[in-house]
């Protein structure tokens, strides 16, 4: 059974950019290609995020490398005709630095309660 | 419905094209040229599933006015040159720690930026203060030019957003 990452080797990542963020969200679950990356963080952020595929895939490369993302081979997409495309999955790592910064975020949110900035009328 | 030219499967042009078609078109055979703005290791692991994902982006505009294609084409061109140019500031980095330099690239890109953005404003107040020393459109294309430069390398060592 694989060992989980170090929360050492995980801290060196955060915080996560939102552009990473959504990525490794996105691929959570599911390999996506890139195309479907984009389409699920729109659909995601109801349009407010949308990706550029330049954006996308400097972002690909850094994660490729970083490891926090792999390439999960080769396939066709049934709803966008039969070209091949490639597919990417987030890793074991890549799932713990998400999961920890989503983890930042919710205690970032608990303070912002806790001070009563997310009240309705404290824009 | 039709396929953008470029994609696979393409479908003979129609007798009235709208004026979405024929931009489509146009972008269609422009497109491939800006992914050269990459460096080549980039261009090599990407370009072609950059090249997919405009296609699908060309085929779902294709019912669209043609405002919103200029638009697409618009935000497409802004993330190739602001992404590209990381993409060399990158490469550059990489390249000066394998000779053992190891110098901030981003930083020497901000500061030749600035320079370069400083030397063009310089060059329009000159130009606006005394007009009769003007060396003309030359001169003006030449500042435009800087100009450009400078912001393009600005926006290119700013830190990244997306990675």
């Amino acid at each position: 059974m694989p060992r989980p990452p170090s929360s050492d080797a995980v801290d060196t990542f955060l915080p996560l950019s939102p552009v990473v963020f959504h990525i490794l969200a996105s691929l959570v679950g599911e390999a996506r290609h890139g195309y479907g990356i984009m389409q699920d963080v729109a659909a995601r952020t109801d349009g407010s995020v949308r990706l550029g595929a330049g954006t996308l895939y400097g972002a690909l490369k850094r994660l490729l490398s970083d490891g926090l993302v792999e390439e999960a081979g080769e396939g066709e997409d049934p709803n966008l005709g039969a070209e091949r495309r490639r597919y990417y999955r987030v890793t074991a790592l890549g799932v713990a630095v998400v999961r920890a910064d989503a983890r930042r975020m919710a205690h970032l949110v608990r303070l912002a309660r806790s001070k009563q900035l997310l009240t309705p009328g404290t824009a | 419905m039709r396929k953008p030219v470029g994609c696979r499967g393409d479908a003979p042009e129609p007798r009235n094209p709208p004026a979405t078609f024929h931009i489509l078109m146009v972008w269609s055979r422009v497109y491939p040229f800006l992914l050269y703005a990459y460096p080549p290791t980039f261009r090599h692991a990407f370009a072609v599933e950059m090249t997919q994902i405009e296609c699908d982006q060309r085929r779902a505009l294709e019912d669209a006015p043609w405002s919103s294609v200029l638009a697409h084409m618009l935000t497409v061109l802004a993330d190739i040159m602001t992404t590209a140019g990381r993409q060399h500031l990158e490469s550059a980095n990489e390249w000066l720690s394998t000779v053992g330099a190891n110098r901030n690239v981003r930083l020497v890109g901000r500061v030749t930026g600035s320079v370069l953005f400083g030397l063009a404003g310089i060059q329009v107040v000159y130009d606006a203060y005394v007009p009769t020393l003007s060396m003309g459109i030359a001169a003006w294309l030449m500042t435009l030019m800087t100009g450009l430069a400078g912001a393009w390398l600005l926006r290119a060592a700013r830190p990244a957003r997306g990675a």
